[in-house]
């Protein structure tokens, strides 16, 4: 089968208008992002515990935690599962918090080329290249390692802040 | 060609996050408040080695390609201030002087525009500038520069409170202040300027508080992001009062008798005496407005044109310098207006003749005149 035909059309779905789009039918992975900040309380006991609490009195400083968790809804296994998730705007990248181990961790910072800490460069205005920092970060993709079975469900976290 | 599944993905995720923002260099106080922060994945999979339409991420879980909403949240308010002293120095005063300014800089630290409330105080006790407070000014005033000069202007910077202030800027404020007359050389009345945050728009006269409770998902909560969080910053600043300190010492001597002449003469009736009237200031102030009184001793009568060549009748000199005269007429009047005149008691030296005393040596004034034994 020519591959490339049905990427052609595939396209064309993605551009359709937002009124056709809602006609379409479910695909087959659920996905859910979530932006938490970090609380810290003080249990009877008197221990101190941070948790997260859905994102909350968010000023400039403030740490957010997003959280993306894909589930397979459907019947069949879905492979090549990547899930691309962008550092918004206001906000710088710090690192990344609870990651399923089956997921293979790249970074971009114009969206379109994606490489690992070490591999991702930045070229200078004088034409040099160096190692890209992780506040220049615009996009993390988590890359499934295995296929996604059904009824189940991965999850990671990046930590971010406010500028 | 073939396209590999790889390459597949990667056309498709940038269609998708094409709309994702530009790197933008937030100000030095951070995101305004207000603003929203949005944030939407996508994921990308193929089913049976086919690739499927990407599908965007939702707030609670989205399945449908093409469907979704970003995870956003609101910016809050972050009140930060801070407070500082203008000018690295205190401000010098002399007691009884009206309206003397020291001032300050307010200085809007956090992502909103914000009021202030402003409050004057005498600081009690405690060191500015490495000298500890001993002494109160009154008729605190506090007022907002209101054309950039940093400089008070009455009747121009007028405003008792800042109305609103942006993110990140500043404005100088002025305490205004009189300085007791009881005030002495030396003392040092320490002050406070207290700013807190209030509402913008209401002259300061809405205080800001701070949202209790959980987040208001949506909107702008206020969150107290000082040092304190109380919203309130202080600085302080000094009057030093510097004033003169006026010594006056009075010595005689018999300069001539009737019969011994200028040698080793007596005080005899007859002979001639000169007092003589020393003023030193010892303070940090000229003193101005000077007029020596001195009654006329008994059994002694005025000697008139003593000095000057027979023309005047007091001596003046002031530190090193040479004498100045003046004519004292009788009879309560300074009718050629030199500054002296007598009354039938006293001997009265003012202005022009004598008007200011100067700190120091050099400052030192000597008035003297003579009179005759009766």
């Amino acid at each position: 089968m020519n591959v490339s035909t049905k990427a052609f059309s595939v396209t064309v779905f993605a551009l359709l208008p937002a009124g056709l789009a809602l006609a379409q039918e479910k695909g087959c992975i659920e996905l859910k992002t979530t932006a938490q900040t970090e609380q810290t309380v003080v249990g009877p006991d008197g221990q101190r515990a941070t948790t997260l609490v859905p994102a909350a009195k968010v000023v400039p400083g403030t740490d957010v935690i997003w959280t993306v968790t894909a589930t397979n809804v459907c019947g069949k296994p879905a492979g090549d599962v990547a899930i691309d998730s962008p550092v918004p705007e206001h906000m710088v990248y710090l690192g990344q918090g609870a990651v399923a181990a089956t997921f293979s961790v790249s970074y971009s910072i114009d969206g379109r080329r994606y490489a690992g800490p070490d591999a991702l460069t930045v070229r200078e205005a004088d034409g040099s290249t160096r190692t890209a920092r992780a506040d220049e970060y615009r996009h993390v993709r988590y890359a499934m390692q295995s296929a996604l079975a059904p009824g189940q469900t991965v999850s990671a976290s990046y930590r971010t802040r406010v500028q | 060609m073939l396209i590999q599944p790889a390459n597949l993905r990667r056309v498709l995720l940038a269609a998708a996050t094409v709309a994702a923002g530009a790197w933008q260099t937030a100000g030095a106080v951070g995101t305004a408040a207000n603003t929203s922060i949005a944030n939407q994945a996508t994921v990308s999979y193929s089913v049976g080695g086919n690739a499927q339409t990407p599908i965007p991420s939702s707030p609670t879980g989205n399945s449908t390609p093409g469907g979704g909403a970003p995870t956003s949240f609101v910016v809050d308010n972050r009140i930060d201030l801070t407070v500082t002293e203008l000018s690295g120095t205190n401000t010098p005063v002399t007691p009884g002087q009206l309206n003397q300014v020291t001032a300050f800089t307010v200085t809007n630290t956090g992502n909103g525009p914000q009021g202030y409330q402003l409050t004057p105080t005498n600081l009690a006790g405690g060191a500015v500038f490495g000298n500890t407070d001993n002494t109160d000014v009154a008729n605190l005033r506090v007022f907002v520069d209101s054309n950039g000069n940093s400089t008070y202007d009455a009747g121009v910077d007028t405003a008792t409170a800042i109305d609103t202030l942006a993110a990140d800027a500043g404005v100088v404020v002025f305490i205004v202040s009189d300085v007791p007359v009881t005030a002495t050389n030396g003392q040092f009345a320490n002050v406070q300027l207290a700013a807190r945050a209030a509402v913008p728009g209401t002259a300061g006269a809405t205080l800001a508080a701070e949202t209790a409770g959980a987040d208001t998902p949506g909107a702008v909560d206020t969150v107290f992001g000082d040092a304190a969080r109380d919203a309130t910053e202080v600085a302080a600043d000094q009057y030093a009062i510097s004033s003169a300190a006026l010594t006056v010492a009075k010595t005689s001597a018999v300069v001539q008798d009737p019969h011994n002449g200028a040698t080793n003469p007596k005080a005899i009736p007859g002979a001639f005496v000169e007092y003589g009237i020393a003023i030193s200031n010892t303070g940090a102030a000229p003193a101005t407005g000077i007029q020596i009184t001195d009654p006329l001793p008994a059994n002694t009568a005025f000697r008139a044109g003593a000095y000057n060549g027979a023309a005047s009748d007091v001596s003046i000199t002031v530190g090193a310098g040479p004498a100045s005269f003046c004519v004292a007429e009788a009879g309560g009047a300074d009718t050629n207006a030199d500054g002296c005149y007598r009354t039938a008691t006293d001997l009265v030296v003012g202005a022009p003749a004598l008007t200011t005393v100067n700190v120091g040596a050099g400052g030192n004034v000597t008035v003297r005149f003579q009179v005759t034994i009766n």
